[in-house]
C-alpha cells in the first residue's frame, strides 16, 4: 500500500500533545498498521538526521 | 546546519560514526538486558542494517526485526531516513546482510523468535537554520496471530520516538519564536507583483479609502473586540474581496473594564 492513498485519523486522547500523532483511518488488516507523528524539534534538520543515524547504531 | 551535513557528507564512509549507544541502552531499559539487538554498518553506503527482538509479554511471543535503515538529502535541503524489512535490500549476499543473518541464527532466541516487518521514514525539513519539522510515518506487520490492541499499543509506542527526539533538542519558546520570525519570507515589493496580484493590492487600498464604502459589524469572539467588514463590490467574472478589521475600541477598553473590575464586596446586614 501507498502512503499517499491512506488516510490519516488524529489518535484520541493526544490533541493536547505537542507532538501530532495519526494512525490509519481506513486499516482493513488487523496485523498491519501504519502511523504517523509530525512535530517541531528546535535543532537544525541535518544535527536531527544525524543523532537519528547514529542513535540507530 | 551546514557544518553538521559537512561532516555527515564527507566524513570517510569506511569508519563507522560515533556510536551514541541510546538506542541500544533503550532497548535494554524497555526489552531487557539480555534481549536481542545487534547493529552493523555498510561501509561506502548510506545505510545500517540491524536487527532486535521485542518482547510482547505472555500475550504473544517474541517478534524480531530486521530492518534496513538509509538515509538521503533531498534538493529541498530536507533530509529522508527511512527503514523496511531486511529482505528488501537488494544485494542479499552482501557481506554485513550475511553477516548479521549469521548473528541472528547463532542466537537462540532470536532464530526462534516470530519475523516481523517495520517500514516507514522520517523526513526532516528545515524550517529555520536551528528549527525543524519531523514527520515519522511507519507501518508495523507484527505476523503470527497478536491481538489488535497489542498491535495499536506498539504503534503508538513506536511514534513517541518524534517525543523522544522534541525533549531531546527542546530549546527556550522565546528564542525558537524569534528565530522562526526571522526566518520567515519578507512579502515581495510591489514592483515584483503580477497583474493579479497588483489587482488585489488596489483592491484593498480602495476598501482602506472612505470611498470603499461602510464598515458593516461583524458578530465578535470576544466581548473585547470589535470586528468589521467591507466588502467591494464584485464585477462579473472577477472574484469578490473582502477587507476586515479588528480592534480594541473605546467600546471594547468599556467592556474590558468592566470584565476585569472585582466583584463588589459581600456587604453583612
Amino acid at each position: 500500500m501507498f502512503v499517499q492513498s491512506v488516510t490519516w485519523k488524529r489518535i484520541s486522547n493526544t490533541v493536547r500533545e505537542s507532538v501530532s500523532y495519526f494512525k490509519q483511518a481506513n486499516n482493513a488488516s488487523t496485523a498491519s498498521t501504519w502511523g504517523k507523528a509530525v512535530a517541531t524539534i528546535d535543532a537544525p534538520a541535518a544535527l536531527v538526521a544525524g543523532y537519528l543515524l547514529a542513535f540507530n547504531r | 546546519m551546514y557544518a553538521t551535513l559537512f561532516f555527515l557528507q564527507t566524513r570517510p564512509l569506511t569508519r563507522p560514526l560515533t556510536r551514541s549507544y541510546e538506542r541500544l541502552k533503550k532497548h535494554a531499559d524497555r526489552e531487557g538486558s539480555d534481549a536481542f539487538y545487534r547493529s552493523l554498518e555498510l561501509p561506502l553506503s548510506h545505510s545500517i542494517v540491524f536487527a532486535n527482538i521485542v518482547r510482547f509479554g505472555g500475550l504473544a511471543s517474541n517478534r524480531l526485526f530486521a530492518t534496513w535503515f538509509t538515509w538521503r538529502f533531498n534538493s529541498d535541503n530536507s533530509f529522508v531516513v527511512a527503514f523496511t524489512p531486511l529482505h528488501e535490500f537488494p544485494d542479499y549476499d552482501h557481506d554485513q546482510v550475511q553477516q548479521l543473518h549469521a548473528m541472528i541464527d547463532q542466537d537462540a532466541a532470536a532464530a526462534r523468535a516470530e519475523r516481523g516487518q517495520i517500514r516507514g521514514f522520517y523526513r526532516i525539513s528545515p524550517l529555520a537554520p536551528s528549527v525543524c519539522r519531523v514527520t515519522y510515518v511507519a507501518q508495523a506487520e507484527l505476523g503470527g496471530s497478536i491481538p489488535i490492541a497489542l498491535v495499536n499499543l506498539r504503534v503508538k509506542s513506536n511514534l513517541k520516538q518524534v517525543q523522544m527526539l522534541q525533549d531531546k533538542f527542546e530549546r527556550k519558546g522565546k528564542v525558537v519564536d524569534v528565530e522562526m520570525r526571522s526566518a520567515f519570507p519578507l512579502p515581495p515589493p510591489l514592483a515584483e507583483l503580477n497583474e493579479e496580484q497588483k489587482g488585489v493590492v488596489e483592491s484593498c487600498r480602495y476598501l482602506e479609502s472612505e470611498e470603499g464604502g461602510e464598515w458593516k459589524p461583524l458578530p465578535s469572539f470576544s466581548p473585547l473586540v470589535d470586528m468589521w467588514i467591507k466588502h467591494a463590490p464584485a464585477k462579473r467574472g472577477e472574484r469578490s474581496i473582502a477587507l476586515g478589521k479588528a480592534t480594541a475600541g473605546e467600546s471594547s477598553v468599556q467592556s474590558a473594564y468592566l470584565f476585569l473590575l472585582p466583584p463588589p464586596p459581600f456587604v453583612h446586614t
